[in-house]
């Protein structure tokens, strides 16, 4: 059995640990039509835009509220609530995966009372689903972060009362953060070879795997499971 | 950081931005805004430091997934490649410890490290909890004696520019005038040495080795060249130079400025990219200095490189001569970058003027024609209808368009800061121009632009914009 050791060394070196933001937002990225946005200051998405797109060379979806002094200190609900009509308004997705930051979190951003009230004064953008997910940056790490992503996503995408139809052929997988886009496409091609039909949640191998589509660019994500 | 050190951060009488009305930065619009934070540039402008230690004092979210994420090289150290932070988790939060726990890894820093100094950096949760790092850093020095530089950038004090100007302050405010520079090792006989420094020269990708050759051999002593391959107690003898020289940044004006109101050092903006650029940049040290037999060494130099480069350009110039390109950067580079495509014969379609100034744009008129095509708007499907509209074909922009341009099946090429090869110089326009003909004759637009057999006709439409 594996054994949690907590550090006992003030200072970190060259950590090799991602924060739980950047966990979140990954699960969304395998969501299709999807834009995660990450409420606080504009560096966090920025850094965690140019981390994954290091890694995976593909452009990748993700917003901020870009908190300022200001909203830091008075309360930045309202740009929760501005973030998510602009991107609704804007890049029309499917889904948008709303992720705290260790700055939200401090400030104390109540996430699922300012959703509310998206949904009141935008009843417009009624059909577009807001996941939100607390992910501080002063707790866990990736992939904490990302199971927190995943656990919200079925709370708030999967039907509370399910229909009796059932697909008896239907697989679900719940694919893990260490999951690379090519072992995700394997898995899919394994699973398919028993003439099963997988549902990967999230499926990364379909939106970060380097296709093209015939638009060209997109804004949103590329690919992954649908809603 | 109060508001008001805020306000007069952005507030920058050398900058011509300023003259304008509307002045600073325009508000962030949440759901829509592109850049980094105030960390980020903060960082970003002193971390090619070479010998000092950088500890960023936050949770892991600011450094886990950014450290060593710079291309600028060093010739020496490179502790400052080593990433490190405080990790502040909910524990340190809610006791506040960050403080003690701040303190702390500057004591372990500098017993494993020794580095020449310790720059702290302030994030979002410690700024919101209340840390002072400042009276940290100045106990730590007291200590430990070795400098401990608070740089004061928590995120959500702004954009990535403020964080560069704040850099510019704590390295203004904290480090340079204290040391004098040594007498220099050696000196080339018959000729008056003078000492200069540049400012906002990262040496991305090693290309300020372009350049440096060409300093020592005109005598020019580069005291510090803030803050690409430099070291600490170089950047303290910065007060002692004679000319400043202000490269590509605007941001950093400020320290330019303030050596000259304190030191009445005479100072200029230049740039090393293309040929034009390069010359005019030694001509404008030998103005500034006014010594005549240094611009007679500046203009024999000038002709030599200038012939060689344009030999060495000729077959390249050949391949690239009519190609349309365009180009998407801001500010200063919106015009240096255009002199330098037509130095290679090419045909510059349009340019960005996201962060340009007027005088930019007059510069950009006066070198394109009264048509030139100017686009202020940041938007990434925009700026591809753009391409496809003017024909274009190469796309000049910074890192965050790669991949959206890519995925358009259009050539690119990236002068972004994070790069890592250098362009800067005479040497650097030769591998730019090799860099191009690569992007623009790579076999794989055809191939990817061409319909495979076994492709179906197009059933998505367009996504909204």
């Amino acid at each position: 059995m594996a054994e949690i050791l907590t550090p006992t060394k003030a200072l970190s070196v060259n950590p090799l640990k991602a924060s739980q933001p950047i966990g979140a937002s990954l699960a969304f990225l395998g969501i299709a039509e999807c834009m995660p946005l990450e409420h606080g200051a504009r560096g966090c998405t920025s850094f965690n835009k140019l981390y994954f797109m290091r890694h995976f060379n593909e452009p990748i979806a993700l917003q901020t509220t870009a908190m300022d002094q200001t909203t830091t200190v008075l309360g930045a609900d309202d740009n929760v609530v501005e973030a998510l009509a602009t991107i609704c308004a804007k890049n029309a997705p499917k889904v948008i995966g709303l992720v705290t930051t260790g700055l939200s979190e401090m400030q104390g951003a109540d996430v699922p009372r300012t959703v509310k009230e998206f949904r009141q004064k935008h009843p417009e953008f009624a059909d577009v689903a807001v996941v939100p997910v607390s992910a501080s940056d002063t707790l866990g790490c990736l992939e904490t972060g990302f199971a927190t992503a995943v656990e919200s996503i079925i709370a708030t995408l999967v039907p509370s009362h399910p229909s009796g139809w059932k697909n008896r052929r239907q697989v679900n997988v719940l694919a893990s953060s260490a999951l690379s886009p090519g072992d995700l496409e394997e898995l899919r091609a394994w699973i398919e070879a028993f003439g099963l039909t997988p549902i990967l949640l999230p499926d990364i191998g379909a939106s970060l795997d380097g296709h093209l589509i015939e638009q060209g660019f997109s804004t949103l994500t590329y690919g992954g499971v649908t809603r | 950081m109060k508001p008001e050190e805020i306000a007069a951060l952005l507030n920058e009488p050398a900058c011509a931005h300023n003259k304008k009305s509307k002045s600073g930065c325009a508000k962030p619009a949440p759901g829509a805004t592109q850049g980094g934070c105030c960390f980020d540039g903060a960082r970003n402008a002193l971390l090619p430091v070479a010998d000092v230690a950088h500890i960023v004092h936050g949770p892991i979210g600011c450094a886990g997934s950014s450290w060593d994420n710079r291309g600028t090289r060093s010739s020496g150290p490179d502790i400052y490649r080593t990433g490190m932070t405080t990790d502040l988790t909910d524990m340190d939060v809610i006791l506040g410890r960050g403080e003690k726990r701040l303190y702390q890894s500057i004591k372990q820093t500098i017993e494993t490290h020794k580095p020449a100094a310790v720059f702290v950096y302030n994030t979002c949760v410690p700024a919101l909890q209340g840390d002072d790092i400042e009276a940290v850093a100045k106990a730590a020095q007291e200590k430990f004696g070795v400098p401990v530089i608070p740089v004061d950038c928590a995120g959500f004090y702004g954009n990535k520019n403020l964080g560069n100007r704040v850099a510019g302050d704590a390295a203004y405010k904290y480090i340079i005038g204290t040391r004098e520079p040594e007498a220099p090792s050696y000196e080339i006989p018959g000729i008056t040495r003078h000492d200069v420094n540049l400012v906002g020269e990262w040496n991305v990708g090693g290309e300020f080795w372009n350049v440096a050759p060409l300093f020592d051999e005109l005598g020019l002593r580069v005291l510090c060249s803030f803050s690409g391959d430099s070291r600490f107690a170089e950047v303290q003898t910065m007060h002692r130079a004679e000319a400043n020289m202000v490269v590509c940044s605007k941001a950093m004006l400020a320290v330019a400025r303030k050596l000259e109101d304190d030191y009445k050092i005479p100072w200029f903006e230049g740039s090393f990219y293309g040929m034009r650029d390069t010359s005019e940049a030694f001509r404008n040290f030998a103005r500034l200095l006014n010594d005549p037999d240094l611009f007679a060494r500046v203009e024999k130099l000038v002709a030599r490189e200038e012939a060689r480069v344009d030999a060495a350009l000729q077959p390249l110039r050949e391949k690239l001569r009519g190609k349309r390109v365009l180009i998407f950067t801001g500010g200063y580079k919106s015009w240096s970058v255009v002199s330098a495509m037509q130095d290679l014969g090419m045909i510059v379609v349009a340019t960005g003027t996201e962060k340009s100034t007027e005088e930019d744009k007059a510069r950009i008129t006066q070198l394109m024609g009264p048509e030139a095509r100017m686009i202020s708007d940041n938007d990434q499907l925009a700026l591809i209808d753009v391409f496809n509209e003017t024909k274009a074909d190469i796309l000049i922009a910074g890192d965050r368009y790669i991949y959206p341009t890519l995925k358009s099946r259009i050539p690119f090429l990236d002068i972004d800061h994070v790069r890592r090869i250098g362009y800067a110089g005479y040497d650097g326009l030769i591998e730019l121009a090799k860099n191009l003909d690569h992007a623009v004759h790579s076999p794989v637009w055809e191939q990817v632009r061409s319909r495979p057999d076994w492709a179906k006709a197009p059933t998505r439409p367009r996504a909204v914009a």
